[in-house]
């Protein structure tokens, strides 16, 4: 109980916040946009915090998954479920392949291998019209329906996406706290020492990728049924960008700095909408400024400060108790 | 019939021969030692052994088994551990955390069991837990078990990498200069430590510069000079052979 | 036959381009460390500050100076205050820095300039030079001379003078550097304005040929990025090999391939690479001293 109390909470206040404010802009618009974002960070967050492997083309497996049930619903005229099936497989096959090869890289090398599948995947969206409709992308999706219930409100999508994003956040929970997760961390720590405590460093890195390529390709399928629409936009270079930077902002290989992080940079282009022109330029200080200050993320500062808050009080009463 | 056997290895970097033609054999049970100047390819060796470094010539078996080829995560499932010259502790976790790592081998879970944290995961995690506790009572830190690896201070580490290798229930330790960086009630402490685990059945490669420790708790020593063997013996031998004295011990 | 020579006079001199983002990017990770993601702006902003002053009736060669030195200023502010004060950075939190710094400047570019795309007038008479049936603009040529001297320029900075051999003492060991009284601040300074200088020139050579919007400098940038890899990072001197290659390659592909895949031509040769050679061309795989 203790462990998950955390997940509880916010689990809670993802669920109540629509039920109380069902017409609210903020919660019903912005709010999907968020939890996508959300479980998008999250998974990045699985490769990135967890076993410390950079990623710039993350969202070419979101993108995947939206394309895979917009060809194959529309084009093909499968069944949604199957459609996503599909693109499963599509992305599975596809991550599990690269895992090996790209992650033998490090550094800056895999920064750029990432960065280059990323750009490819984004550049056959753009140019491969007669599969993927080209620069406008493909309309008209049909609706997802769970035992025959469409899922035709903008509401009825909060809870689907709200119900995904809380059970990714609970695998990424769990995966922490596990032989998985700490054979992740110690990849991240060195990978020298992992591999002398018997890790296969190589199927360790290749499982988390196609992990986290999978959760991301589900997110993707979702919000193209939610939007009924695919455009290669959505999954640019600069959107894989934007997830990394989700994942720093909060606070690299922290669950709930990921949560925190793409909630900030999802609401954060809302807000700035009143600044007009002036807002990319606002954009790019806020975020220069919060790494130069708190390049642990503001997630991981402020719990870091709690924690050393706590630690001199116990020390005080220690010291109180003794004199 | 030894548990270790290196059989004419020989590594290269560029045109540096950092290890030449060495061959010797460590019987199980023991606490052999490696000593030689700086550079003498004492760590090298250790990476070859572990495969960190690809051996321009030569074999290693271990317990019969040929080893040279084998990738680090297998020859560690083999039974061969070891603790780092420049330590590689796991600064992004707490110690117990550290010690679990080394628990790796002995449990099983995967991604996808441990995502879903189904009940034999849980069952696994008390297990491990109580595995790496253990091995950190071993070693005197059960104090440390849910401090940060970043925030404890040298000496600390040191026996932390230790006790996260004896997690693993290896065969064969190979320790890279244990003692370095320590005081002297430290270092005594370390020497009972080596001795304790050389009695709990865990045969010991120990690379090491402080001669005492070495020629106290040793049951065999190997002299490496330029990546060659330059003489292998008891301690007693050892520290009379002429040649080791010219080379070595006289220096210092 | 021709086709292939036209494919390579057009190769080289995106790849001369190229070449100058990549020197600038390796230039700065060799003093720091840092991967700048913000190198294509700095192109972006020489050809943009030319082109106005221009506009604005500066003399053409004047305009290039300044622009030069307009962004070789950002490129300091961009040390002094974006780099200099993040203390404990990783290699993932400078990435995450001068990717803000490169949005940062590309909304500063937008506000100043909008949206608009634009153009350079050539250097000089732009009459077409024939090379067989081959043709070749006077622009061209500007561009793959202009590059071959900067890189002698620079090439000759780092291995003869004084202040280049600083600076690649710092890259080496800071600690020692310093200890050896080099002044490890201005040298990081001098780095960041000079490769922001090599980023303009690179920008005023090429706004002639192609056109210059606010947004111009991602595309190169990440080019300029995958060339200084491909060369392997660090090594100046591969990161040109690698420029002048990913040119070649990307033409090369456009033309016989297709020109909409010509960005994905260029990165699927870079990934292959790294399948094979995962530290580049000219890099050195290095072990980790355990
Ligand atoms: N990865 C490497 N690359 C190049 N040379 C190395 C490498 N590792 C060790 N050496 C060289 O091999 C020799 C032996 O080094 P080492 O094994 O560390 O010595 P010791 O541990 O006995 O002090 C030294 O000359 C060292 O510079
Ligand atoms: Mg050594």
């Amino acid at each position: 109980m203790k462990r998950l109390l955390g997940f509880y909470i916010f689990s809670f206040i993802t669920l109540v916040l629509p039920i109380l404010f069902p017409d609210n802009y903020y919660v019903t618009v912005v709010g999907l946009t968020v939890l996508i974002n959300i479980s998008l960070a999250v998974s990045l967050n699985l490769l990135m915090g967890y076993a410390g492997q950079i990623s710039l083309g993350h969202a070419a497996f979101f993108g995947l998954g939206a394309y895979s049930s917009a060809i194959f619903t529309i084009k093909y005229g499968f069944n949604p479920w199957t459609a996503i099936f599909f693109g499963l497989l599509i992305v599975f096959l596809l991550s599990y392949i690269l895992s090996r090869p790209i992650l033998k890289l490090k550094g800056h090398y895999l920064a750029m291998a990432t960065l280059g599948l990323g750009i490819i995947v984004h550049i056959f969206f753009v140019q491969a019209d007669e599969i993927t409709g080209g620069p406008d992308g493909i309309s008209g999706l049909p609706t997802l329906s769970i035992f025959g219930f469409p899922i035709d409100t903008d509401l009825k999508w909060y809870f689907i996406f709200a119900i995904f994003m809380l059970i990714t956040v609970l695998l990424s929970l769990n995966i922490a706290d596990s032989r998985a997760g700490r054979a992740l961390s110690a990849v991240h720590g060195s990978e020298i020492a992992a591999q002398m405590m018997g890790i296969d460093t190589a199927k360790v890195k290749s499982h988390i990728f196609v992990f986290s390529a999978l959760i991301a390709c589900i997110a993707g399928s979702l919000f193209a049924h939610q939007q009924n629409f695919v455009s290669p936009e959505s999954f640019s270079f600069f959107f894989s960008i934007e997830l990394v930077t989700m994942v720093v902002l909060g606070g690299l290989g922290s669950t709930f700095g990921a949560v925190v992080g793409a909630f900030i940079l999802s609401i954060l282009p809302e807000l700035l909408i009143v600044f007009e022109d002036f807002e990319v330029l606002i954009f790019g200080a806020i975020l220069m400024t919060i790494m130069i200050f708190l390049p642990d993320g503001l997630f991981v500062a402020i719990k870091n400060k709690i924690a050393f808050l706590a630690f001199k009080r116990s020390q005080k009463e220690v010291a109180n108790a003794t004199s | 019939m030894p548990l270790l056997e290196v059989k004419g290895l020989e590594k290269s970097f560029g045109g540096l021969k950092a290890i030449t033609d060495l061959s010797f054999s460590v019987p199980e049970g023991q606490i052999f030692s490696i000593i030689g100047p700086n550079g003498a390819g004492k760590t090298t060796l250790f990476n070859l052994l572990t495969n960190i470094y690809k051996p321009t010539k030569g074999s290693i078996f271990f317990n019969k088994k040929d080893i040279t080829k084998l990738p680090p995560f297998k020859i560690a499932a083999l039974g061969i551990s070891r603790t780092f010259q420049n330590l590689q502790v796991f600064m992004n976790m707490n110690v117990v955390e550290n010690v679990m790592v080394g628990c790796h081998l002995r449990s099983k879970s995967g991604l996808f069991a441990s995502a879903f944290r189904l009940p034999s995961v849980i069952a696994e995690e008390k297990r491990v837990r109580d595995m790496a506790l253990e091995a950190l009572e071993f070693c005197g830190l059960k104090d440390y078990s849910s401090q940060p690896a970043s925030a404890l201070p040298y000496g600390i580490l040191k026996k932390l990498e230790i006790a996260r290798a004896l997690a693993s229930k290896p065969r064969l330790l190979l320790m890279d200069e244990p003692a370095a960086g320590l005081n002297d009630t430290e270092t005594m402490e370390l020497c009972r430590l080596i001795e304790a685990i050389r009695d709990s059945g865990i045969t010991v490669l120990l690379v090491e510069h402080n001669m005492g420790l070495v020629m106290e708790i040793s049951q065999t020593v190997l002299v490496l000079n330029y990546g060659r063997l330059l003489a292998k013996g008891s301690p007693r031998d050892i520290q009379k052979n002429p040649e080791v004295i010219a080379a070595y011990l006289g220096e210092g | 036959m021709d086709q292939l020579l036209q494919f390579f006079i057009s190769g080289l001199t995106v790849g001369s381009i190229y070449a100058l983002v990549a020197l600038g990017f390796s230039i700065i990770y060799n003093a720091s460390d840092v991967v700048n993601f913000a190198q294509g702006e700095f192109v972006m902003i020489g050809a943009m500050s030319a082109i106005f002053m221009l506009k604005a009736g500066i003399p053409y060669p004047l305009a290039i100076f300044l622009a030069i030195l307009i962004s070789a200023t950002v490129g300091l502010c961009l040390e002094k205050f974006a780099i200099e004060p993040a203390k404990r950075a990783t290699v993932v939190s400078t990435i995450i820095i001068t990717i803000g710094a490169s949005i940062f400047l590309r909304g500063a570019a937008l506000l100043i300039w909008g949206k608009d795309i634009y153009g350079l007038p050539p250097f000089t008479d732009n009459t077409p030079i024939h090379i067989g049936r081959a043709t070749m603009l006077p622009q061209n040529l500007w561009v793959m001379l202009g590059t071959a001297f900067l890189v002698i320029v620079v090439r000759y900075f780092f291995d003869k003078t004084r202040v280049g051999k600083a600076i690649l003492a710092c890259s080496y060991n800071k600690k020692a550097a310093y200890l050896v009284g080099i002044n490890v601040k201005t040298m990081l300074l001098i780095a960041y304005g000079l490769s922001a200088a090599l980023g303009a020139v690179a920008g005023v050579l090429i706004a002639p040929i192609t056109f210059m919007t606010y947004g111009a400098g991602v595309m190169l940038g990440l080019k300029g990025f995958c060339a200084a890899i491909l060369g392997g990072m660090g090594n100046s001197m591969g990161a040109v090999l690698g420029g002048l290659i990913l040119g070649i390659v990307e033409t090369v592909g456009a033309g016989f391939i297709s020109s909409g895949y010509k960005d994905a031509i260029a990165f699927f040769v870079i990934l292959l690479v790294l399948f094979f050679k995962p530290s580049g061309i000219l890099g050195k795989g290095e072990v980790e001293r355990v």
